[in-house]
């Protein structure tokens, strides 16, 4: 390689320093030439996945066996004090099932007096994370099951306690989900108690941010954020995130935009920790039919409208 | 300490380092659970990476690593060319470190290594300023790059003992 021969010797046209120079050119010009979202690199990547999940998925066994071990005993330290918390929760959720009982009949009354058509039920797949792509740089999973389990690119997908983020791409057996931590993540939500709506966005960090909040937005401390459903990707409700706020840091916030109305910086903690995902549940959405295409109307057209 | 021998000296474990490097590129992923803080990019594949720096003379070196630094791009969900890029960087750095790192002792090894490292995680922070399409979290990325530093010694250590061990029988 890189030799040729003059006149019976050896002549070395490149050295190894200048293959890795040509290396480093070629490596410079596919990031000059190739976006990261280029469809072509993103099938590529889908196709390494499905390729490789696997050997991933058995490469990772013995440390999940570790973790889960790990976990068991943690649990069986923590049992008794655990109990007694789960009695008290299971007696304030079972308050809360006659509550929703009584709100779902009162619901179904008000739909039939508004003749408001009925919400489809939400189907869920679930899949098992098999890859944690998370570096300073990127925070995405990889879960097994793809096309043929019905995932499909923009579905949302949940954790255990709420929205973790959305497909990006779907294999044959694989899914690579975009995380809500991740920098091009965002989320159109709504806070369940002030209606009011933002976008949430990742920042590469543990915590997201919330953008477009109104100036005057009333968050407060232990809000719960919800999807709002607009776009259409992904369904209305599905809880995302709690608002916390730094009652003694009244002035700075930290929520994008930077709206709210005073009471300490606005800080996200979402419901799941996205470091310790071993399942998944993926929300089967409904295909959004895209607008149908502008007509040209002649002026006499526009004119009779 | 004696340096870790050149792949032309026939220690007959030459392929050791490129084995760990294919292996950390395409296991880089897995799912474990174990560290809670996982944005961190821990890069042990720098560490057979720098063993293939100061040992390897093959003209194709560069295009493997180069490659393997392709795969990595594919499975971190970075650009293409991004890690091809780091990789041939911190290969040419730790190449020119050859001469240098003769006959020295571990701790000149673990020094430059820690060097090169910090030099190649900051080009990567340069890197992402300059491209529109990457964005990165700087705490992390520092944390990385000591965590990186800090393992070096895990990994070296079996490599070196390998190689002692090898090329001693062939020796005698």
């Amino acid at each position: 390689m890189a030799k040729s021969r003059i006149g019976g010797s050896e002549t070395r046209l490149l050295s190894a320093a200048g293959i890795a120079a040509v290396c480093l050119l070629v490596a410079f010009l596919f990031l000059g030439v190739l976006p990261k979202e280029d469809p072509r690199v993103s099938t590529v990547r889908q196709i390494f996945f499905d390729i490789s999940s696997p050997l991933i998925e058995i490469a990772g066994t013995p440390g999940r066996a570790l973790t889960n071990t790990r976990h068991y005993f943690q649990e069986l330290e923590t049992a008794h004090n655990r109990n007694r918390v789960l009695e008290a929760q299971n007696i304030e959720l079972r308050q809360r099932i006659s509550e929703l009982t009584r709100a779902e009949v009162l619901m179904q009354q008000y739909r039939k007096l508004l003749d408001l058509p009925n919400e489809p039920g939400l189907e869920l797949i679930n899949a098992a994370v098999i890859a944690d792509v998370n570096s300073p740089f990127v925070h995405t999973i990889v879960t097994k099951g793809g096309r043929r389990q019905g995932i499909k690119p923009g579905q949302a997908v949940m954790g255990p306690n709420g929205l973790i983020g959305r497909v990006i791409s779907s294999g044959a057996s694989s899914a690579r989900v975009l995380l809500l931590t991740d920098f091009n993540s965002h989320i159109p939500v709504v806070a369940l108690s002030s209606d009011v709506q933002a976008i949430l966005s990742g920042t590469n960090r543990p915590q997201p941010e919330l953008q477009f909040l109104p100036r005057q937005a009333d968050l407060k401390n232990g809000d719960l954020l919800v999807t709002s459903g607009r776009g259409g990707q992904i369904p209305m409700g599905l809880p995302v995130a709690l608002v916390t706020r730094n009652e003694d840091d009244g002035n700075s916030d930290s929520g994008g935009d930077g709206g709210g109305d005073g009471g300490g910086a606005i800080a996200i903690q979402l419901l799941d920790d996205l470091a310790r995902l071993n399942f998944v549940r993926i929300v089967k959405s409904q295909e959004v039919e895209a607008p149908p295409a502008e007509i040209q109307l002649s002026p006499t057209q526009r004119a009779q409208r | 300490m004696s340096r870790f021998r050149s792949s032309t000296e026939g220690s007959g474990v030459w392929f050791v380092p490129y084995l760990l490097l294919t292996l950390f590129v395409l296991l880089d992923n897995i799912q474990t659970g174990i560290f809670p803080a996982s944005s961190l990019e821990l890069g042990l594949y720098f560490v057979p990476l720098f063993l293939i720096g100061l040992t390897a003379e093959s003209d194709a070196t560069p295009i493997i690593i180069a490659l393997l630094g392709l795969i990595n791009d594919v499975s971190n969900e970075m650009p293409l060319g991004f890690y091809a890029a780091l990789f041939v960087i911190f290969y040419l750095l730790s190449a020119s470190q050859k001469s240098l790192l003769a006959n020295t002792r571990f701790s000149s090894y673990w020094l430059t290594f820690s060097v090169l490292v910090m030099t190649t995680y900051f080009i990567a922070y340069l890197m992402a300023l300059v491209l529109n399409d990457v964005h990165l979290a700087t705490l992390p990325l520092f944390l990385s790059a000591v965590a990186c530093c800090t393992a070096f010694p895990l990994i070296y250590f079996p490599l070196y003992l390998l190689d002692d061990k090898l090329g001693g029988s062939e020796r005698s």
